[in-house]
């Protein structure tokens, strides 16, 4: 990695900005990287506006706080832009030139006038059903944000598939232990222990699903963007 | 955990390690955004029996901050953490166990008082307790956090101190912001912490004794504060022997203040607590430019390190306080100390701008650096230099026009 990227994510209480965007540095620390993560929010309830920031690096950071000028957003509601709950408006204000938007779409939610300034910038927009993929593959929409992950490692390579699963492991992940008491009891952990790796399955298999998407796309789309390394 | 690990925490779960790490015995809590992350992750480990002693949900911050005080009375390592409102509720306790002189750690998570609300942070809420005698150390970095809870506990529990430590950082930027931390192991924090034995009796039902007598006639309260004043002045001397300490420990070496590209610096900004890293970026930025910028970030907040600071400010042409509070009336409150500790140094600075910025959370950007040292070029600009641009008022008025739409939209 040469340069900073530094992220954007935009979301909505309850999807899981925060929480990916802590996986996104922490996935950047397994690979040696610089990187911190943090959110802003107002009040926290679900559907409320929620955003949050990583930084990513091959040197020290010394910025911190709210990211004025994204190199990559990505848009977790499609709410985001339709009802503009956002902290800054339009959402992509502030991007930098050549920069990337990735957004849980199944339809393009921008109007002329965004194309027309986001082109001007030569900023790239991928589009992607996020929601529908972590219905497919994660059994629930609350891997929405694994699928987003998954798209912008795929286009950005800004870490491998390999530490971002490190990352969900080390995160969400509990290493079965014993209980040391009754066999009923480690039989009932051992099912619940199961019951979780199962899920991280399912939340890894999302993320590789989307990673595959965002590859391709980039690859074909031969955009200046989105050679970061 | 046996090795040093480098983990991503956010300046809450710092917090947490550092309360666990010093295997703390007693924790009083009461919960409050941004700090609520610290107690609910030490009631876990608690829970769990991950950490060993007494966790209890206290009723307001009033009785925590009591309870927190009468536990360490009673000779047990004892933390807490509060922000905001919840200290200014606490504030009577504050002083009542300052004067009882019990060691503790206290955390603030810095967040603006009301009114109007808001969870973002500035410092009047750590500034409200500069004058009840606690120790204060404000962190800049997650690992500043975790560090200062080890070295408070070492300041707080030396025979000479038996003061609390109150461990300052920032809401939001340090509290919910996650880069890595290197926890050392349970082994190597043995060789710098070791068991809390109390210098002074502690209470035990066998040998009743009274903490709070009331004293008249004024000699004998004189007294008292006299010997708090003298404890709270050598705390200065005791934090260097104990920062020593830490750092042929742990490899992490800790001046009262932090002295960022100072030696060459022609424009000086004063800073602290997160913050500080912005001005680290803008002084680096500066300095591409070919400005001599550097930066002093405050560290030990109380005991004031006068001439520590004066030293380290001495020579340096213009300087500028940026205070991220505001005393209304007055201005910036760590200004009037800064230009005091300086006043009778020969080589003091030429020009001492006070500035007021980053107030309830407001950014304060790059190009606000660069006003400060354009501030500087005319010798007729005032002091202070308020960092409120019309960007900020045109996101003031979008609201207001909001509020009240039946005003005319004058700016838009």
């Amino acid at each position: 990695m040469k340069k900073r990227l530094n992220i954007r994510i935009s979301g909505l209480g309850g999807q899981g900005a925060v929480t990916s965007a802590h996986l996104l540095a922490m996935a950047a620390n397994n690979a040696g990287l610089f990187s911190i993560s943090n959110p802003f929010f107002g009040a926290e309830k679900r559907m409320a506006p929620a955003e949050s920031y990583a930084r990513i690096g091959p040197e020290k950071i010394y910025d911190r706080g709210e990211l004025v000028f994204p190199d990559i957003i990505m848009v977790y509601h499609p709410q985001v832009i339709t009802m503009q709950k956002s902290y800054t408006a339009p959402f992509y204000s502030g991007i930098k030139e050549n920069g990337l938007v990735i957004i849980n779409t199944a339809t393009d939610l921008l109007n002329k006038e965004d194309h027309e300034r986001l082109d001007a910038l030569n900023v790239a927009v991928f589009d992607i059903d996020a929601t529908k993929l972590a219905l497919e593959i994660g059994g629930t929409e609350l891997s929405t944000n694994m699928a987003m992950i998954g798209a912008c490692i795929g286009i950005t390579n800004v870490v491998t598939l390999a530490q971002m699963e490190q990352a969900v492991q080390d995160r969400f992940g509990k290493k079965y232990v014993a209980s040391g008491g009754t066999a009923t009891l480690d039989e009932a952990i051992k099912k619940k222990y199961a019951k979780k790796e199962q899920l991280l399955q399912k939340n890894n298999d999302t993320i590789k699903a989307a990673y595959a998407m965002g590859k391709e796309w980039a690859e074909s789309s031969n955009h200046q963007a989105l050679a970061v390394h | 955990m046996t090795t040093d690990e480098r983990i991503m925490l956010t300046g809450n779960k710092a917090a947490a390690w550092g309360a666990r790490m010093a295997q703390v015995e007693y924790v009083p809590a009461f919960p409050i955004t941004p700090q609520t992350e610290i107690v609910e992750t030490l009631a876990k480990w608690f829970a769990e029996g991950t950490m060993k002693g007494k966790y209890t949900n206290m009723d307001s911050e009033h009785s925590m901050f009591m309870a927190a005080g009468a536990g360490a009375a009673t000779g047990v390592r004892v933390f807490t953490a509060s922000s905001s409102q919840g200290i200014l509720h606490g504030m009577e306790s504050l002083y009542t166990l300052t004067g009882w002189r019990v060691p503790l750690v206290i955390v603030n998570v810095s967040r603006a008082l009301a009114t109007p609300i808001t969870l973002e942070p500035d410092h009047n809420d750590v500034m409200s307790t500069r004058d009840c005698g606690l120790i204060q150390l404000h962190a800049e970095t997650c690992q500043e956090v975790f560090d200062f809870i080890l070295l408070g506990y070492h300041i707080a529990e030396n025979p000479n101190v038996c003061l609390p430590v109150l461990v300052n950082m920032d809401g939001f930027y340090l509290s919910f912001t996650r880069e890595p931390v290197l926890i050392p192991s349970q082994e190597a924090i043995a060789n710098f912490l070791t068991a809390f034995k109390p210098a002074q009796p502690v209470f035990q039902a066998s040998q009743p004794m009274a903490r709070a007598s009331a004293v008249f006639g004024g000699a004998t309260y004189s007294y008292f504060k006299m010997q708090h004043n003298l404890a709270a002045y050598h705390a200065e001397k005791v934090f260097n022997e104990s920062a020593q300490k830490f750092s042929e420990q742990f490899g992490r070496t800790y001046e009262p203040a932090e002295k960022f590209h100072m030696d060459d610096a022609e424009f000086v900004f004063v800073m602290s607590n997160s913050f500080a890293t912005k001005g680290k970026a803008a002084v680096l930025q500066l300095r591409r430019q070919g400005i001599k910028a550097g930066l002093l970030k405050l560290r030990l907040f109380r005991p004031f390190p006068s001439a520590f600071i004066a030293e380290a400010l001495s020579g340096h042409k213009n300087v500028a306080i940026i205070d991220q509070n505001l005393s209304p009336g007055m201005g910036g409150i760590t200004y009037p100390e800064i230009v005091a500790s300086l006043y009778s140094h020969p080589n003091r600075p030429k020009r001492i701008l006070s500035v007021i910025g980053g107030l309830g959370g407001k950014d304060i950007r790059e190009s606000d650096f660069m006003s400060i040292i354009n501030h500087f070029k005319d010798p007729e600009s005032p002091s202070p230099l308020y960092l409120f641009d019309d960007v900020d008022m045109a996101s003031f008025q979008k609201i207001q026009n909001i509020a009240n739409p039946k005003e005319e939209p004058s700016s838009s």
